[in-house]
């Protein structure tokens, strides 16, 4: 008599993407206004959330770094080093949360099923983001011709550390913004399914919004 | 087992036992002297806190979770709801 062998059942696949979960087997009593339920707290806003829980502590050891060195400091900014652009660096702050204000725009439009303007208004947040950052690149060929460098002492590497982070994240943040634009404009997030659109503008909003606390704090106060 | 029974409270005693906080290298050489906490010290204390306390609420209100409104703002609220569904 030969062994009996018993194989498990396949398993299927997991593929990628957005996998709606299956609806409830039907029994005899099917409700017709029943609606499947949608999650309390969606895993797109559950990982920005907690992304962005990191991200708030590492620019507040950064920030707290630098407020520490200047208290320290006798003088602030040190004698013979450069003054800081407060003007162009306000119409710079303007510019980028111009583009915040676009990014809630093309949600808007993406809600009212317009992928139009949810294209065409993705493309000029990503556009005041590069605008940003050409002026901020600009400044500071500026100040390093005047001499501000890393190595100007705790000045200029802080200020280095901290705005470099900064422009950094935007970067970051504008080659997330230029990918979720091209998705846009070939017909994606119009059909609900918005999760990679959604945590862009997340990540968007938030970049935007750190900036002014660090204009404050490196530039005005 | 039991040496980790025995060794879990000294440890925890060993942790509990105060000790003497120094200021970082930058407080020690400040030309004021200032050996103290400023603000970006407490600040930077305080953040995991402040954050923790904002997933918290966010958590909170995805589940529904309201704050309970004292109840002169409530009768002026439900007040203000029933005139909107009035007019």
């Amino acid at each position: 008599m030969s062994p009996l062998v018993v194989e498990a059942p396949p398993r299927p696949r997991r593929a990628n993407g957005h996998v709606p979960p299956p609806l409830p087997p039907t029994g005899g009593d099917d409700d017709p206004d029943f609606t499947p339920r949608r999650p309390r707290l969606d895993n797109v806003r559950l990982a920005m959330l907690f992304f962005l829980s990191a991200e708030v502590m590492f620019f507040a050891g950064l920030v707290s770094a630098f407020l520490v060195l200047r208290n320290a400091a006798p003088v602030w900014p040190p004698p013979f080093q450069p003054r800081l652009p407060v003007a162009v660096t306000g119409f710079n702050t303007a510019v980028l949360l111009a583009s915040s204000v676009a990014v809630a725009a093309a949600m808007r439009a993406r809600r009212g099923g317009d992928g139009a303007a949810l294209t065409r208004r993705l493309g000029l947040a990503a556009t005041l983001g590069a605008v940003f950052l050409v002026i901020q690149g600009y400044e500071w060929v500026r100040l390093v011709e005047f001499g501000l460098t890393v190595g100007s002492g705790a000045y200029g590497a802080t200020f280095y550390t901290l705005i470099g982070t900064h422009a950094a994240h935007v970067l970051g943040a504008l080659v997330w913004l230029t990918v979720t634009l091209a998705l846009a404009a070939r017909g994606r997030f119009l059909d609900g399914r918005t999760g990679p659109l959604r945590a862009c503008a997340i990540y968007w909003h938030f970049v935007v919004l750190l900036w002014p606390v660090l204009y404050v704090a490196v530039y005005l106060a | 087992m039991t040496a980790v029974r025995l060794a879990l409270p000294l440890v925890l005693v060993a942790a509990l036992l105060p000790g003497l906080a120094e200021a970082c290298p930058t407080c020690l050489s400040s030309p004021y002297g200032d050996r103290s906490y400023t603000w970006a010290q407490v600040g930077l204390l305080l953040m995991p806190f402040l954050v923790a306390m904002v997933v918290g609420a966010i958590l909170a209100w995805s589940f529904r979770w309201r704050p309970r409104l004292p109840s002169m703002v409530a009768r002026v609220w439900n007040r203000t709801a029933h005139l909107k569904e009035t007019t």
